[in-house]
């Protein structure tokens, strides 16, 4: 049978063709997914209510206040409507 | 009173009828052989997957078998019980038969492992169809076809 790339008929050169092979164990695929939780401020809000409400401990605050440093220069002072980061138990030590 | 040969005869015929009964209880000769051990388990081919890219786990993540003439074409075997004495080997050959590349790699010992196989071809393949024969041990065990387009 022809092969239409060869129209004359000439075997195609194959000489530098380049190949490798590897084994290792199979593992299961880890996929880490994030789970980012948020809260939006809202109006009367302070990060020690919601870190009593989010985190059932009005003491985490500051755990709030470091996942929001980008975004959270003073402590004292958050906005309505503002999205904030919560800390997770993965996020935690 | 008895005669002494009789008494003889009785007392011989004791001790054999006693030597027998001793040697019913001793167990056969051949039962204490040990019971064959459990075979281990052969070493098998469960999947085989083509494509253009394999992950870190050595996994096609694309699967394909038609293929671009600049593409690399990757081979992933899942092996199960593998010894580490198993060898896969894959022939790759052209339409004609033309081959076209074997290799052959030993396999990583385990009760799951991926073996990956990949071919470039720096001028580009030409079009048409490929076939790839998988063996395990010198056994064949698949064969994947191939399609090279534009």
């Amino acid at each position: 049978m022809p092969n239409p790339n060869n129209p004359k008929g000439s075997r195609p050169d194959f000489s530098d063709v380049a190949s490798g092979s590897s084994s290792a164990a199979n593992r299961p695929v880890e996929r880490h997914v994030e789970r980012e939780v948020t809260y939006t401020v809202q109006k009367g809000d302070s990060l020690s209510k919601i870190a009593q409400q989010q985190l059932g401990d009005g003491r985490k605050w500051k755990e709030i206040f470091e996942a929001n440093r980008d975004q959270i220069t003073n402590p004292d002072l958050i906005h309505p409507g503002q999205v904030l980061r919560m800390p997770t138990e993965e996020g935690r030590p | 009173m008895t005669h002494p040969r009789f008494q003889l005869a009785i007392v011989a015929v004791a001790a054999l009828a006693l030597n027998g009964c001793g040697r019913k209880d001793e167990p056969p000769a051949d039962s204490a052989v040990a019971a064959p051990a459990p075979a281990a388990p052969m070493a098998s081919v469960t999947t085989i997957e083509t494509g253009k890219h394999v992950d870190a786990n050595k996994r096609v993540v694309d699967t394909t078998s038609v293929f671009a003439p600049n593409d690399t074409m990757y081979v992933a075997v899942v092996t199960a019980n593998a010894t580490p004495s198993s060898t896969l080997k894959t022939l790759v050959t052209f339409q004609d038969g033309q081959v076209v590349d074997s290799s052959s790699q030993t396999v990583q010992s385990g009760p799951s492992s991926v073996t990956e196989f990949h071919l470039v071809k720096p001028g580009g393949w030409p079009t048409g169809d490929y076939t790839v024969e998988i063996m395990l041990d010198g056994q064949s065990v698949g064969t994947r076809r191939l399609t090279v387009r534009r």
